[in-house]
């Protein structure tokens, strides 16, 4: 077991593109960080630098306090997960998973035992004779995993070792994997382009895109503090909604105004943050879906603060309902939300028309009447709302 | 599969196939019928019957009396000629064979690396193929001749090795070509390969291709060097490809011809060469080049058989 640090780790390819840009993370010993962001955010790049199987441009990588930047793969201690597996096709399950100790001239004798106790983990002792080829493709994933866990390396690494598994299987891996890592306690760097699976196997989880870090915390933290339009839009499902909206005052406080909303802020909110320096000009209003409630079913009753909506479109999935209605104010088309919108695990993202129109998106409790094609009343929890600065995308707070 | 399906694709237990169903069948595949129907007669008139041709010849003997009889083949075995023509065409078979395996992995793992204008390369390596074979025999001429290059290199050679104190070489030119005996046969060789290491090139090539790049990350991960990669990753997922071009080429080269013809003439002769002899002026005999061709139809079938079972079927029942 190890700790990795990189520090201002930069890949640039022979094509000018940079991968990964200034890049620091420090993961402590026996912690699991996930690195996320849409495809081209540079996450995989980062992880097979630390694999020693991409060219470090500038910057350090250091594994248990050493500088490994220039140390070959096999002398990083570390084991991958590919996300094609890789598994050697020509040898069994067994010779698979004890490829690495025979490298090391480990005796036959605790080979074999390794490999039956990592086997039996995993549940795929069965198999130990079989080949890849006759393998599903969970068992063969299980047999990466175990080809990783059999060597104790420092650290693992795992490059989407999930995306090839159909969307059950995955939930259920998600679990094994993260149950492992609490069993074996060892390192672990995880890359994904799945915020779900990032922020429930994560201990921490760095968001990444264009190869810059936007922001490294815990799930929790990402989910109510985002630093940013993009990590807010991608942190969460269904997504954030945002809306271009304008602070002003009305009466004795202030309101938020989008389309032919408006919404009063908490007085305390308006206090803490640096919201007033943004009185009368523009900004990025941000409500998740789960900060609507239809206002009959909330404990205390809410006067103040309620949307009156046209649901478009409702989904019963039992343990809630999500209903879609349109607000009459232009999608946010930043670079942020256009970066999110072409990632496929972000639902329902700002409509690319030019239209003085976008989609929200509310997440009630299931005994709504709320239904498509109907009017409702939506309340807004807003001591919840999120503001953003239109010109940097930064979180004004 | 039905049993029209079946009669389709010519299985030969259908062809017994009841008068009325046969008629049935036949109308219901006229159109396949009449579009096999060349292919049927190219190959029996140009393969099935003058194979069988042949072997009736190699039965018969000048006489015309005494068919069957296996005479023609006593006698050829009884001929040092013809023993001498059949391990000839073992060594160079062998000796071909081999060099170009190694010569050809090494190739094709040097054009499957990065570089500078490779498919210009790839291409180059290709040129031999589109060499006419009798053409490469005398390009191989130049080579080997008492003139040849070959002999000029070792001049050279000779002269920088003598610069040193104390030594003194001498060499005589070499007529390598004419010289008989394992120099004759290491040039009939040497002269195959060069024809056909693009061809055993290219199989590599495609087998070191479809090997994932990511299998071989696994294996630096999992703490093999370099040449623990080669060893233990590439070339057992090579097995394949390399039975594949074993078996390919020992097909095609036991049925040498122009190059031994150009190169060794009749002072070593292989299978092919020694058939053209028999057969043609001034021996004039068909009987014993019968009986020598289907000694060689023999042994390139053996191999045939084996390409079946040991390439064709697996990628069937892969």
């Amino acid at each position: 077991m190890a700790d990795i640090a990189l520090e201002s780790v930069t890949r640039k390819f022979p094509d000018g593109t940079l991968a990964v840009n200034e890049l620091n993370l420090e993961i402590a010993e026996g912690e699991f960080v996930v690195l996320v962001g849409p495809s081209g955010s540079g996450k995989s790049t980062a992880l097979r630098m630390i694999a020693g199987l991409e060219e470090i441009t500038s910057g350090t990588v250091k594994i248990a306090g050493k500088v490994v930047n220039d140390l070959p793969p096999r002398d990083r201690d570390i084991a991958m997960v590919f996300q094609n597996y890789a598994l050697y096709p020509h040898m069994s399950v067994a010779d698979n998973m004890g490829f690495a100790l025979k490298l090391r001239k480990v005796p036959k004798e605790d080979i074999a035992k390794r490999v039956k106790d990592a086997a039996e983990l995993l549940g795929i002792e069965d198999y130990l004779q079989r080949k890849p080829r006759q393998l599903s493709g969970g068992q063969r994933q299980r047999v990466a995993m175990g080809r990783a866990i059999v060597r104790e390396p420092a650290a693992f690494l795992m490059d989407e070792p999930l995306s090839n598994l159909d969307a059950k299987l995955r939930v259920q891996m998600r679990t094994e994997i993260a149950g492992l890592h609490q069993r074996l306690g060892t390192t672990t760097v995880y890359v994904t382009h799945d915020q779900v699976e990032a922020v429930t196997m994560a201990d921490r989880v760095a968001v990444l895109r264009d190869g810059m870090l936007q922001q490294v915390d815990t799930p929790q933290r990402l989910y109510d503090y985002p630093v940013n339009l993009f990590v807010a839009g991608f942190i969460g499902s269904p997504a954030m909604n945002m809306v271009p909206a304008r602070v002003t005052s009305k009466d004795s406080g202030a309101v938020v105004v989008f389309g032919s909303h408006e919404i009063k802020i908490p007085a305390k909110r308006l206090q803490a943050s640096k919201l007033e320096e943004f009185k009368d000009k523009e900004v990025i209003l941000g409500i998740r879906p789960e900060d609507f409630e239809d206002p009959d079913l909330i404990p205390e009753r809410q006067e103040e603060n309620l949307l009156e909506v046209k649901v478009s479109l409702s989904e019963t999935l039992g343990s809630e309902t999500i209903i879609y209605f349109d607000v009459d104010a232009p999608a946010v088309l930043t670079k942020d939300t256009m970066d999110l919108s072409s990632d496929a695990s972000v639902e329902e993202a700002a409509a690319s028309e030019p239209r003085n129109e976008s989609t929200f998106t509310a997440r009630l409790n299931p005994k709504t009447k709320a239904r498509g094609g109907e009017a409702a009343r939506l309340a807004v929890d807003a001591s919840r709302l999120y503001f953003f600065d239109p010109t940097t995308g930064r979180v004004i707070g | 599969m039905s049993r029209s399906q079946e009669a389709a694709i010519g299985r030969p237990t259908d062809v017994a196939v009841p008068r009325v169903g046969f008629g049935r069948w036949f109308r219901k595949h006229k159109l396949e019928v009449a579009l096999v129907i060349p292919l049927v007669a190219y190959v029996m008139v140009l393969t099935v019957v003058p194979i069988l041709d042949t072997f009736r010849i190699s039965l018969s003997g000048r006489a015309g009396n005494s068919f069957p009889s296996a005479q023609n083949y006593t006698s050829i075995f009884a001929s040092r000629v013809f023993r001498t023509a059949i391990k000839n065409t073992i060594i160079v078979s062998l000796l071909s064979l081999s060099m170009e395996l190694v010569l050809g992995m090494i190739v094709a793992l040097t054009l499957h690396a990065k570089f500078f204008a490779r498919g210009f390369v790839r291409t180059v390596a290709l040129i031999p193929l589109g060499v006419p074979t009798i053409v490469s025999g005398a390009i191989m001429l130049l080579l080997f001749s008492r003139s040849g290059y070959l002999n000029s290199l070792m001049f050279v050679f000779v002269d920088l090795v003598n610069n040193i104190p104390g030594v003194n070489l001498e060499f005589q030119a070499l007529s390598w070509t004419v010289a008989g005996g394992w120099r004759t046969l290491f040039t009939v060789a040497v002269a195959d390969m060069w024809k056909v290491l693009p061809i055993v090139t290219l199989i590599f090539l495609a087998g070191l291709q479809s090997i994932s790049e990511d299998v071989y990350e696994a294996a630096s991960v999992d703490g093999a060097t370099k040449w623990q990669r080669f060893m233990r990753i590439t070339l057992p997922l090579l097995v394949p490809f390399i039975t594949m071009a074993i078996i390919l080429r020992a097909i095609d080269a036991f049925r040498i011809y122009e190059l031994a013809l150009v190169l060794a003439g009749r002072i070593e002769p292989v299978l092919g060469t020694y058939i053209g002899g028999r057969y043609l002026p001034p021996t004039n005999d068909p009987f014993t080049a019968a009986s020598a061709s289907i000694v060689l139809f023999g042994i390139i079938m053996i191999f045939i058989v084996a390409y079946l079972k040991f390439v064709a079927g697996r990628s069937r029942s892969a």
